[in-house]
């Protein structure tokens, strides 16, 4: 191998290769419509995956054929690489009605295949190409000539070949003279239509028509966004719409009117009541027992059952003998709507109380309704039955009281109590009544009203009294009381007068602000004075004064007597006028 | 010294040998009283209640005895009169409030309901309890009140200011209630007419005109009285002297 490096390259070469050129040629014919007028066309295009490949278009003969050249993509799939070579061809129809693109032969790789057959349809005029389309809808209806009553099933269908938004809005339409009714379960399949497959989606409403005579549906409307690719070369992998490369385009689409004409029901000529029914019904008939004793009861089940307005039949007519009494049961109603509109049966209970002893026959049940399916009015009828009473062994005559006719569930009526008898209650025994129960005397009780009073009128005397002594207000009126009189003593010398007095000036005004204090300034104390409430000129006055005590006590001049009466009876006004 | 001293004891052993005597027969007379009900032997009964009765004893037990004794008897406007008296004192009393309907219902006059509805709601409590229980009420409520202001002062807990309002006001209510039961009692007077038939004249003869004629069992109010007669008040408008052998006062 180290001789010959080049070709072991060439070997892994061909090996990596090897499935290009081992890969079979995949060849497939498709048409880009299937259904298009005389004067359009169509392309062909013929896919080979492989090698360039021979393609013999001399088999068509329905159309002009016209080479639009071929096109190479690679793809690259899971490390394998293919080629695809696609020829196309412009398809020009020679005649109307159903032609066909013969199998052609394709020579690839030197081998020879053949493409499958192509259907088209021609047709003359250029119309609504509906299963050509990408998305279409259609409203159909079970029966355009129903008779009043009858249920009919209108059906919306959608038909959808490509990628719609979620945002789908459909508008129901107009059903007046009719009682809709939609059917919850929507109906989705796929279906394939000329070559295309479509999801498809069915919305059905049940249709009661009202009234006879002629009524439109109008049309159903449905509102979406289809998701197309962008118009433009795929330039990488992002290109894609998975990764946004799309646009929607919004349409409507619409349904056609749907016409009914709805018929009258035809007069009933039977013997029996009609009972309202149209559709297809059965009845049924059952009886629990059919030997009683006196007083026991047995259960007439009478089931009707079928498809259309079954929840409109009323309690069949029983005629039942005078032997038996009847309690009638709620009647069950089992009724579906489905695909085929309202469904199921409804059965109504008589319970039979036997009464006399005998044998007593209870006659057919018959009801008449309007058969849809063979256009005319039928009779339903169930089996008479026989039933045998024996007399009871306790009692032959036994008393059962029957319910209400209206059904309804006995209700007791509430009843005012009425005395039955009248008499007094009888005496009172106890010894306790040979004690006297006078009331309190009006002193008495006076008194006991105010004890507790004066109790506590005494306590808030307490407190108040204490509290007065500890408050700083009364405290320091009093201790300025206190020093003015030691002051107007005479046997003291004139610091101790000259101190007292000051002390009882800035007591009388620490009084009137309600704290206690040892020394103020002259401004503090006129401001105490004026925030409390007392004039200007009592304020100065009582500043003045304690700058002059202030100034002769500290100046050091000795004070006469006269000053001392001067000092004295000033510190008195300004007393009497603070208190 | 001793003679004192066995004045006081023979004294003692006398008194408790009276008292004690008295307690016995009002005790043996109570009992008589239901045993001669029970023999529906009513009008003995009724006396035997009515001895207790004069002995002093104002218990309402008693007087809804004497209550159904008379009307056994057949003597409604007794049996009237008993029961309201009986109501005085137990008003929240459930056979009595029974046996009194039905007496009621036995009057023939349409009773003149002298106490307006309003009057009814508004001081329902009066009809609910005994003056008694209506009188400790308001002394409680008075006392936890002033309690409750003390405790305020002393602790000066705002928190006990609310309760105590709401008390003082209860109190004041119930206080209100006594004061106007004591008004009553001194104030207004009731009876009810006893004989099956009085005539309500206009003066104070029994050849006076004949005003309106009131049966047993009907209960009046007293405007005056002087020494054989009683005004009375019936409703708008009828007013006149009956005997006072005729009424029963309601006390």
């Amino acid at each position: 191998m180290k001789r010959y490096p080049g070709r072991a390259f060439l070997i892994i070469f061909v090996i990596l290769m090897l499935p290009v050129f081992v890969q079979a040629a995949k060849i497939q014919a498709s048409v880009d419509r299937t259904r298009i007028t005389k004067s359009e066309s169509l392309q062909l295009t013929v896919t080979v995956v492989g090698k360039d490949a021979d393609v013999d278009i001399s088999p068509i003969k329905d159309f002009q054929v016209i080479s639009k050249g071929s096109s190479t993509s690679v793809r690259i799939v899971n490390t394998q690489i293919s080629r695809e070579v696609g020829y196309n061809y412009i398809l020009i129809p020679l005649k109307e009605g159903r032609l066909k693109i013969p199998p052609l032969t394709v020579k690839a790789d030197g081998k020879t295949d053949q493409t499958r057959e192509i259907v088209i349809q021609v047709s003359k005029q250029a119309q609504e190409k509906l299963d050509t389309q990408d998305v279409f809808v259609k409203a159909h209806i079970s029966d355009r000539h129903p008779y009043e009553g009858q249920q009919i099933i209108y059906t919306f269908t959608l038909y959808n070949a490509v990628q719609l938004s979620k945002n789908a809005r459909f508008q129901e339409p107009d059903f007046t003279g009719f009682n809709p009714k939609k059917v919850e379960d929507e109906k989705t399949y796929t279906t394939i239509l000329s070559g295309r497959q479509y999801s498809v989606v069915e919305l059905r409403y049940v249709l009661v028509p009202l009234k006879a005579g002629n009524a439109t549906i109008g049309p159903a409307v449905l509102r979406c966004d289809i998701v197309r690719a962008q118009k433009r070369r795929r330039r990488s992998l992002f290109d894609d719409p998975f990764f946004g490369g799309a646009r929607l385009e919004p349409r409507i689409f619409k349904t056609n009117p749907v016409a009914v004409n709805i018929k009258p029901l035809p007069v009933y000529t039977g013997g029996l009541q009609f009972s309202g029914l149209v559709g297809r019904f059965k009845l049924q008939a059952e009886l629990e027992k059919k030997e009683l004793t006196v007083g026991d009861s047995t259960t007439l089940s009478i089931a009707v059952e079928g498809t259309g307005n079954i929840m409109d039949v009323e309690e069949p007519n029983v005629n039942v003998p005078e032997a038996f009494k009847v309690y009638k049961d709620n009647p069950e109603e089992n009724v579906r709507l489905g695909p085929k509109g309202y469904a199921g049966e409804k059965i109504f209970r008589l319970v039979l109380v036997a009464t006399k002893a005998g044998i007593y026959a209870l006659e057919p049940i018959q009801i008449a309704y309007f058969d849809v399916s063979k256009n005319r009015y039928a009779d339903l009828s169930t089996p008479p039955f026989q039933v045998r009473i024996y007399p009871s062994a306790e009692k032959d005559d036994i008393q059962v009281y029957a319910s209400p006719k209206d059904e309804q569930p006995p209700e007791f009526k509430k009843k005012k109590v009425e005395f039955t008898g009248r008499d007094i209650l009888p005496l009172k025994e106890e010894l306790d009544a040979l004690e006297s129960q006078r009331p309190m005397s009006l002193p008495r009780f006076i008194i006991f009203l105010l004890v507790p009073f004066f109790i506590y009128m005494a306590v808030k005397a307490v407190f108040m009294f204490i509290v007065k002594q500890e408050d700083p207000r009364s405290l320091m009126a009093e201790r300025g009381d206190r020093f003015l009189k030691k002051a107007s003593h005479i046997e003291v010398s004139a610091d101790e007068f000259l101190s007292c007095l000051y002390k009882a000036v800035i007591s009388a005004v620490f009084s009137k602000a309600g704290v206690k204090g040892e020394s103020l300034t002259t401004a503090e104390a006129e401001e105490i004075l004026r925030s409390s409430g007392y004039a200007d000129e009592t304020a100065k006055q009582a500043a003045q004064l304690l700058e002059k005590i202030e100034s002769t006590k500290y100046s050091g001049l000795i004070i006469s007597s006269d000053s001392k009466e001067e000092l004295l009876f000033e510190t008195k006004q300004l007393f009497r006028s603070l208190f | 010294m001793k003679t004192m001293k066995h004045f006081i004891t023979c004294m003692t052993i006398l008194f408790i040998w009276v008292t004690g005597a008295t307690a016995s027969e009002l005790t043996m007379a109570f009992l008589d009283g239901i045993k001669y009900y029970k023999a529906e032997e009513y009008a003995k009964a009724a006396s035997a209640f009515s001895d207790v009765a004069d002995a002093g004893i104002k218990n309402g037990k008693l007087f809804y005895n004497l209550g159904n004794a008379y009307l056994k008897n057949g003597r409604l406007g007794h049996a009237v009169l008993w029961y309201e008296r009986a109501l005085r004192l137990i008003p929240d009393d459930p056979d009595l409030k029974f046996n009194h309907e039905y007496v009621l219902s036995l009057i023939k006059d349409e009773p003149d309901d002298g106490n307006l509805p309003i009057f009814r709601v508004l001081f329902f409590w009066k009809h609910l309890m005994s003056a008694t229980a209506i009188q400790w009420t308001g002394i409680m409520l008075n006392l936890f009140a002033l309690l409750m202001l003390t405790i305020q002062v002393v602790r000066k807990k705002k928190k006990v200011k609310t309760p105590a309002y709401l008390f003082l006001i209860l109190a004041v209510i119930f206080i209100s209630t006594v004061f106007y039961n004591f008004y009553e009692t001194a104030y207004i007077k009731e009876a009810v007419i006893l004989p099956e038939q009085v005539s309500v004249r206009s003066g104070l003869t029994d050849n006076s005109t004949e005003l309106f004629v009131l049966h047993t069992g009907t209960k009046v109010k007293i405007e005056k009285e002087n020494a054989a007669f009683f005004r009375i008040f019936f409703s708008d408008g009828k007013i006149g002297w009956i005997k006072k052998s005729d009424a029963g006062i309601i006390y």
